[in-house]
């Protein structure tokens, strides 16, 4: 239930990634053949509560799945991650100095009330997205669109203050919302109007009912623009417990459950009328020395301590393999990611070695190495309702006895853990990001990143910062990807965190649905092209 | 008695009072605030900003109380930060819920406790007292949420014969009254039976050691004499008398069921208080959470006066009047 209120990124509002998805059991094969047949509905089963329906201040993710369905945005990001497919809109041009980029929307697109999507809904959106009193959490994204023009009923420009690479991605971020709905209502207010609980949008699906605690139901809306989605509708169950979670979907009364944690994966795999799809999700888990203290402020000891370390026994133990050891600050589903990086070998005697030359020994025989009469031990924190980072700290604890560094593993509460992150008030941490689909190494591993809350651990390299300055202003990716190649090799070089593992997101869905592909995007990158054949439909 | 139950109305107003103001200062001692949830890169630190200012979380801490303390007792819960929606209606939605639980509990817990002590008591050192007596130790000193999910596990998981959580089925709107009943029957069964059979233990210690008590009394011996039968004995004669101390529990055993449906509704997932606090308390919902933990400091003070007017009630010995 926890993982629920952890911030996710709401970036997730867009992007896809490459890597597809991998259905771990082969297709099933029986009601294949034929085409698609509309009929039946999906049942979700998720731990965490919708906690309104406006896509522009929702912050859970079952809130952030639901919103994509009945929410569509002007267009959608294409597995590159660069380039986009049409939305709402059918086509897009750059003006001839880069500076505005203008959108020609669908004609007869409607609201799931009738009336007609206009550009004024665009630009109508567009200004509470940007208005500081509402808690829109993307608005940075924004800060650069100068202004937003509606030319005719269909056509909208986007005019920007400077030229750079994510233009279009930031244009398209802030979905459309139905003016006639709710012009007038106080900014401030926004996440308190009705509509919040009775969204009316323009996507695939539309608004059923939202009963608090226990369901969120959509309907196929019938007159979609690109044609009605096969599903009847879609059906989140709220369900807080993750066993409850796992009964429900094994004796059938739910179709799908999203990210399921790891320890409960070979279970439902061994389950015949599931198929799990498991691919390179968004998240990764890391340990975040404070260079702030003097234990780290050594560059040997931190690439000592990440030697010592065996992640790939780590992703073996607790993601069962479902996960890669990382070595740099970029996932693998990002263009920017460099798979020649060269990160650190697993090798607990050359550890032992780096830490000696640190001037590191166990002088006085008690088996925990020591200097100045200061013995080499430290608190390690996280968070304890995340079973798996304790298991992580305990698992370092003891990896890194073995070379005579003593840890002391401590839980605490989510929020307190939080707390001691952002007030750098820690030694050592496990933690996790779940990253966005931009590439961005500013506001984790900038210099003037440190006085914000990211930038925990004090990192500070002048060479990276006039890295990320340069490659973020490059507007052609195969001139910025060397930048980007050399600021990741550096980060990792300089180990302010050991990186541990990329997990892979699975996902596990009855047998009977079809059509369904799956990728980093989400679950839902194509829900409105699943299908059920006949024969198997279950409503 | 009417000025007993009065007085203590009023008496329990400067302790709910105090309830709520040791809730407000432990709730804004603890670290984070409502926007802590929002702790992502993604998320512009101006955001969070903004958050406070529309939660009003940015004025000294004395003038939020006084706000919150103000509207509180003007009937006005203030708004959920993490729902969205006016206190009221999160309550409106989830007490009923949790109350529909707490009384099916309790009749079961009674109803089998009673019951148990009963058989126990007639049948004092047989095997079945002994069955009993280890079985009740073990059920009283079982936490619920692990029978919770070990009921779970059996009924839903292997037998598949009771649905594993929720209130009602997904397409619940379209059962027939009956099928609805049967369906709500279903969903109450297991979340009922694991949040209360803990306390039906008690119960049955209780009834029995009531029980055994005024078996041994004259009046009972006067009425076997009499040459009642066994049957009458037992339950119209020496039950009455025997459940004067269990009849006290049912007040007190109130706040201990709402305490359980913390664990016992997370888990089988139904929509009641308990999951609303531990929700609220993890996103540091303040009025939300104040709102419900001072609901349950209500039912406590209440169960409690209940307790003891059902104790007058039931022993015509006690008399609550000016001395």
């Amino acid at each position: 239930m926890r993982a629920a209120f952890r911030a996710v990124g709401l970036a997730a509002l867009l992007g896809a990634a490459a890597c597809g998805g991998r259905d771990e059991r082969g297709a099933p094969a029986e009601g294949d053949a034929g085409p698609p047949v509309d009929g039946d509905k999906l049942v979700v089963g998720t731990p965490a509560d919708v906690d309104g329906l406006n896509p522009l201040i929702l912050t859970t993710v079952t809130a952030q799945d639901v919103a994509d369905q009945v929410f569509w945005p002007l267009a959608q990001a294409n597995p590159d991650f660069l380039t986009f497919r049409p939305g709402l809109a059918d086509e897009w041009a750059f003006g001839d100095d880069s500076l505005s980029i203008t959108f020609r929307l669908h004609p007869g697109v409607t609201w799931h009330d009738g009336r007609p999507l206009t550009a004024e809904d665009v630009v109508f959106a567009v200004g509470l997205c940007k208005d500081q009193r509402v808690p829109y959490s993307a608005v940075r994204w924004l800060d650069r669109i100068r202004d937003v023009v509606a030319v005719d009923s269909l056509t909208v420009r986007f005019d920007f203050t400077e030229r750079y690479p994510y233009q279009l991605m930031d244009a398209v971020v802030c979905r459309p919302l139905p003016r006639h709905l709710l012009e007038g209502v106080d900014p401030a207010r926004l996440a308190e109007h009705p509509f919040s609980r009775n969204p009316v949008g323009n996507g695939p699906f539309r608004f059923v009912s939202w009963v608090p605690q226990q369901s969120v139901e959509l309907a196929a809306y019938e007159n979609f623009f690109r044609g009605r989605p096969h599903l009847d509708g879609v059906i989140w169950r709220i369900i807080p417990d993750w066993t409850s979670l796992v009964t429900q979907i094994a004796n059938g009364d739910v179709d799908l459950v999203v990210a399921v944690l790891p320890n409960y994966v070979p279970e439902l795999e061994a389950d015949r009328d599931l198929v799990l799809h498991a691919f390179p999700g968004r998240r990764y888990t890391y340990i975040a020395w404070n260079l702030d203290d003097p234990l780290f402020a050594d560059r040997r000891v931190r690439r000592a301590l990440t030697m010592a370390i065996d992640r790939q026994g780590l992703v073996d133990a607790l993601l069962y393999g479902r996960g890669d050891v990382l070595q740099g600050p970029f996932l693998k589903i990002l263009w920017a990611y460099d798979p020649g990086l060269r990160g650190l070998p697993h090798d607990p005697a050359a550890a032992g070695r780096l830490l000696d030359e640190a001037g590191w020994r166990d002088t006085d025989g008690d088996g925990i190495r020591d200097r100045d009469g200061r013995p080499l031990r430290f608190e390690l924190v996280t968070n304890a309702d995340n079973t798996m980072r304790m298991d992580i700290a305990v698992a370092v604890q003891s990896q890194l006895r073995e070379i005579g560094v003593d840890v002391r593993p401590r839980g605490l509460e989510f929020v307190s853990f939080q707390e001691r992150l952002t007030g750098k008030n820690f030694q050592a941490a496990v933690a996790g990001w779940n990253v966005q689909i931009k590439v961005d190494l500013a506001t984790l591993w900038h210099t003037d990143a440190i006085d914000d809350q990211f930038n925990f651990i004090s990192y500070s390299n002048p060479a990276v910062d006039s890295l990320i300055d340069s490659a973020a202003v490059t507007l052609d990716p195969d001139a910025a990807r060397p930048l980007w190649s050399r600021a990741q090799q550096i980060i990792a070089d300089d180990a302010g965190y050991t990186f541990l593992f990329h997990q892979y997101d699975v996902h596990a869905l009855d047998r009977r649905f079809r059509g369904v592909e799956m990728n980093p995007y989400g679950w839902q990158y194509n829900l409105q092209e699943w299908w059920v054949p006949a024969e198997l439909q279950r409503f | 008695m009417t000025v007993f139950i009065v007085r203590r109305l009023l008496l329990a107003v400067p302790l709910l009072l105090g309830v709520a103001t040791l809730i407000f200062a432990i709730l804004h001692l603890a670290p984070g605030d409502p926007t802590s949830i929002y702790f992502s890169p993604d998320v512009d630190p101006r955001v969070l900003e903004q958050m406070r200012r529309n939660f009003g979380l940015d004025r000294p801490l004395h003038e939020q109380y006084l706000r919150w303390l103000g509207a509180f007792v003007r009937g006005d819960f203030g708004y959920s930060f993490g729902q969205h929606r006016p206190v009221i209606d999160v309550l409106r939605d989830a007490v009923p819920n949790t109350l529909v639980l707490s009384a099916v509990s309790l009749v079961i817990l009674f109803a089998v406790g009673v019951l148990v002590g009963t058989v126990q008591a007639v049948r004092q050192y047989s095997p079945a007292d002994h069955a009993a007596t280890i079985l009740s130790f073990f059920f009283y000193s079982m936490p619920s949420f692990w029978f919770a999910l070990m009921l779970m596990l059996v009924f839903a998981y292997k037998l598949q014969v009771l649905p594993a959580s929720g209130m009602t089925s997904v397409g619940y709107e379209s059962l027939g009254p009956l099928e609805r009943l049967l369906d709500r029957v279903e969903h109450l069964a297991m979340p009922a039976t694991a949040l209360g059979i803990g306390a039906a233990a008690g119960v049955a210690r209780y009834a029995r050691g009531g029980l055994l008590e005024v078996i041994r009394q004259d009046y009972v011996r006067t009425a076997r004499a009499k040459g009642l039968p066994e049957r009458t004995v037992v339950f119209k004669h020496a039950l009455r008398n025997a459940l004067i101390p269990v009849v006290t529990l049912l007040g007190l055993y109130l706040p201990f069921l709402l305490g359980g449906a913390v664990l016992v509704e997370t888990i089988f997932a139904w929509p009641g208080m308990g999951r609303v606090i531990v929700t609220a308390i993890f996103q540091r919902d303040y009025p939300l959470v104040m709102a419900s933990t001072f609901l349950f400091a209500v039912f406590v003070v209440l169960g409690n006066l209940l307790a003891d007017v059902l104790y007058a009630v039931v022993d015509p010995r006690i008399r609550y009047e000016r001395s």
